[in-house]
């Protein structure tokens, strides 16, 4: 099912995950080796390894893998370890159990000086509250990735000022961080983030600190850029409406565990539980729901209707592909009479009744 | 009673008031109600009868200490009229014990108030001790015993044994310790000779180059340069001052000296700043380090600055060397407070950030850490330097010369006029320099 949403299929290559964390744990605490090994043994809870071993579970058992170009959100609330999670990505924070795999390199297994490399020249990150030197100017910041790795001045800043062009930061370079907005800056550490060109960017909650309307506007700008520099990326929010927009797949955390991960359409359609089901709840799903899922089969109609396949004239019918949003079926619905034929390579697979279609923006269980 | 109870404390409230008070629960609800109803004072008889020993029962320490005190000084009139030979016995024997009944009377009157404080603070944390306790009835009890006979004693009798008038003094002890301490220095002055006369060597040479940069250069010059730099730095407010201080300084004679008094105030910050700022960093970086440090620095600040002399001139005799280390050692710690303060506050994201860009440690000192403490090194700098120069007068003693030896040389004349123009001296040298630094931090900013 989730090979058929609109926006994911065509982008895959089907090479090797350019990010993939497997079975990993994270344990705050002296005694996390011990917390480790009485969870799996015994199965302890967090509260009661808080209280055995003095330890937090920051993640748990987390393994989820990106591939190549993906925009992968991880969205949970706060102290759900979504931060503490990615950071694991360039070993900010050392995992306590598992691995985690950039592309060829098992991130653990990296010497200080191959971490730094890796950290210089393939992944690129941009932090929730900006992070940037305040006695540099934009310039100069921009261009600090490149200058820790001795790329000669006249040349990474060059970079510098490529890279402020793409986040439309062009005529500020020279400013100090301080004088500029609060969007502004956040531009400057994407930008900052980009200039050594990694394949990957780690997004840690970019734009939360923002008001909503430039959030909307930055949002806007990153999906666009997205589309153009194809970066594996992931990124952590803590609002679902923003990793739908952006995101590709969504993996949901609580409590240091992935609920779930899927597509928006599978989130918003199957909610892995009760705790995603209230997400969920408040999500429009017009623009999320496709014909294939409120669909019933063609055969299934026509048993209803004692009608034959050849009774079936598409002239007659309005039709629509199986990505076709729930927006355009109401459209279809509205200015026809006859219920939508879904077709697939021009073959009818499904028809969506009115019927199904309020079913379907109701979202109560109609679409099994 | 209980019906009178249940208007204003509720079920819950009362249960711990049951707990916290153990024994005589009825009197006590009564009377903490009272007081929660705003009758702030009500006479507490048990408290009044056996004064400190109901505190200890109960707890209230600081009753108990104040009590005693009361209670000894009444018994110290009592007693000096029993047996210490007063003309009107009587009167003193009334006043005594006049004291003794007017305390028990104000300590039984404040007793609730202060059990009810307590029983507040026992809510937040009932670990503590509650209820009434023969134990600690004891332990106040021996502390009567131990405290009442002898000061009343002490106080009452007309002649008293000596050990009790002054402390049983060992002046042995003292006195090998102190040789004791003679010796380790004889030992280590001549053991390091050749390392204390390098330190030497190199410190005079350092002063030697600083003195004839201050003084050989032709005054003009050096006032012009100290002009240029404080517009510079601060704009002409500060051009104005530096004008008039350095016009006093050379109208009134004090030219020589000032710039000799700089190039010491110059030669120990520099000291300060190339020993204090890595230690600085090392301390920010090493809790361990900082730990061992710290007690060292409040040594540093806490000695009166007069002990300094005394290992300098052990180690490296008199002169301007011995008083540079001697400045050195009193004008360091803020260096290298400040510096490490300033590290530890660069902002954890900003370092987090630059690992994330693959920087490595020295990078991220460099780059970002440093540059960020500037401010912070900065004022450590100016603070080193106010403390050099409030040293000054101290250093004199041992022949650092200079402005403090005009100071000094007129206290030991009395020469009242001489001896205040040449402190203010001091203080504009201190100014100069004071606004020039703060001027260049504030437009840096």
């Amino acid at each position: 099912m989730s090979s058929l949403s609109s926006k994911i299929t065509t982008e895959y290559s089907t090479q090797n995950p350019a990010i993939e964390c497997r079975n990993v744990w994270k344990i705050f605490g002296e005694r996390a080796d011990e917390a480790l090994a009485a969870i799996k043994s015994r199965g302890m809870t967090k509260d009661e390894v808080h209280q055995e071993f003095d330890c937090v579970v920051g993640v748990a058992d987390a393994s989820f893998q990106v591939r190549e170009g993906e925009v992968f959100c991880i969205m949970g609330l706060s102290g759900s370890g979504k931060s503490t999670l990615v950071r694991h990505i360039n070993r900010l924070i050392e995992p306590t159990d598992g691995d985690i795999l950039v592309g060829e390199d098992n991130i653990n297994g990296l010497n200080q000086k191959e971490l730094r490399r890796i950290r210089a020249e393939k992944i690129g990150m941009v932090f929730q509250h900006t992070a940037l030197l305040p006695h540099r100017t934009v310039r100069e910041n921009v261009a600090l990735g490149l200058e820790l790795r001795d790329v000669d001045e006249q040349q990474r800043l060059k970079i510098a000022e490529e890279k402020l062009a793409l986040v439309h930061l062009t005529g500020w370079e020279d400013r100090m961080p301080t004088e500029l907005s609060g969007g502004m800056q956040q531009r400057v550490g994407l930008a900052r983030a980009m200039a050594a060109d990694p394949k990957i960017l780690l997004m840690d909650e970019p734009f939360s600190a923002l008001d909503p309307l430039i959030r909307r506007q930055l949002q806007d700008q990153f999906l666009e850029l997205a589309q153009v520099m194809k970066k594996t990326t992931l990124f952590i929010t803590h609002d679902l409406d923003e990793a739908i927009r952006i995101g590709h797949r969504i993996a949901i955390m609580k409590d240091g565990v992935i609920v779930q991960i899927g597509t928006p359409e599978e989130i918003i359609t199957a909610p892995a539980d009760d705790y995603v089901a209230e997400f969920v709840k408040d999500i429009s799903r017009l623009k999320l729901v496709f014909a294939h899922t409120v669909m019933q089969p063609v055969e299934d109609y026509l048993d209803d209707k004692k009608l034959r396949p050849q009774d079936l004239d598409l002239n007659d019918y309005p039709t629509a592909s199986e990505d076709a949003d729930l927006d355009h079926l109401i459209d279809l619905a509205v200015e026809h009479e006859k219920p939508t034929v879904v077709l697939n390579g021009g073959a009818p697979v499904g028809i969506v009744t009115k019927r199904q279609l309020l079913r379907g923006i109701q979202g109560d269980g109609s679409n099994e | 009673m209980n019906n009178l109870m249940s208007q204003t404390l509720d079920h819950k409230e009362t249960e711990q008031l049951k707990d916290f008070l153990v024994s005589s629960t009825d009197y006590y609800l009564q009377q903490f109600e009272r007081i929660s109803q705003g009758q702030k004072y009500s006479l507490n008889l048990a408290a009044a009868v056996f004064g400190p020993f109901w505190a200890a029962s109960r707890n209230i320490w600081l009753l108990f200490w104040l009590l005693a005190a009361t209670d000894v000084t009444a018994l110290v009139v009592i007693g000096q009229s029993l047996w210490g030979g007063e003309t009107h016995p009587e009167s003193s024997l009334a006043l005594g014990v006049g004291i003794l009944v007017f305390c028990r009377g104000i300590g039984g009157i404040i007793a609730n108030r202060l059990y009810h404080d307590y029983f507040n603070k026992w809510r937040i944390n009932q670990g503590q001790p509650c209820g009434i306790s023969s134990k600690r009835t004891l332990v106040g009890l021996l502390l009567v015993l131990a405290t009442y006979p002898l000061t009343v004693y002490r106080f009452s009798a007309a002649s008293v044994v000596d050990y009790l008038e002054t402390f049983p003094t060992s002046r042995k002890i003292a006195s090998k310790t102190a040789h004791a301490i003679d010796a380790a220095v004889d030992w280590l002055t001549i053991s390091f000779e050749d390392l204390f006369d390098s330190i030497t060597w190199a410190i005079r040479g350092m002063l030697d180059f600083l003195e004839l940069l201050f003084i050989g250069t032709p005054w003009p010059v050096m006032a012009l340069l100290l002009i240029l730099l404080a517009w510079k730095a601060a704009g002409w407010r500060v051009v104005i001052f530096t004008a008039s201080a350095l016009a006093y300084l050379g109208f009134f004679g004090f030219w020589d000296k000032a710039m000799s008094t700089m190039a010491l105030v110059g030669a120990s910050v520099f000291i300060c700043l190339i020993i204090g700022a890595p230690l600085g960093i090392v301390a920010a970086k090493s809790p361990r380090f900082s730990a061992v440090l710290n007690p060292m620095l409040d040594l540093m600040q806490t000695m009166p600055s007069f002990v300094y002399l005394i290992p300098a001139i052990a180690f490296f005799s008199v002169g301007k060397p011995p008083a540079v280390l001697a400045t050195v050692v009193f004008a360091m710690p803020p260096m290298i407070r400040l510096t490490a303060l300033g590290i530890q506050q660069v902002s954890p994201s900003v370092i987090e950030a630059m690992l994330a860009f693959g920087a490595s440690p020295r990078q991220i000192l460099f780059k970002a850490e440093l540059p960020l403490a500037v401010p912070s090194i900065m004022a450590g700098i100016n603070q080193s330097i106010m403390m050099s120069l409030s040293m000054v007068v101290v250093a004199a003693l041992i022949g650092a010369g200079g402005l403090g030896y005009d100071v000094l040389f007129s206290l030991q004349h009395l020469e009242a006029g001489k001896g205040l123009l040449a402190g203010l001296a001091i203080v504009l040298c201190a100014m100069i320099l004071d606004r020039i630094i703060q001027g260049h931090q504030k437009r840096g900013s």
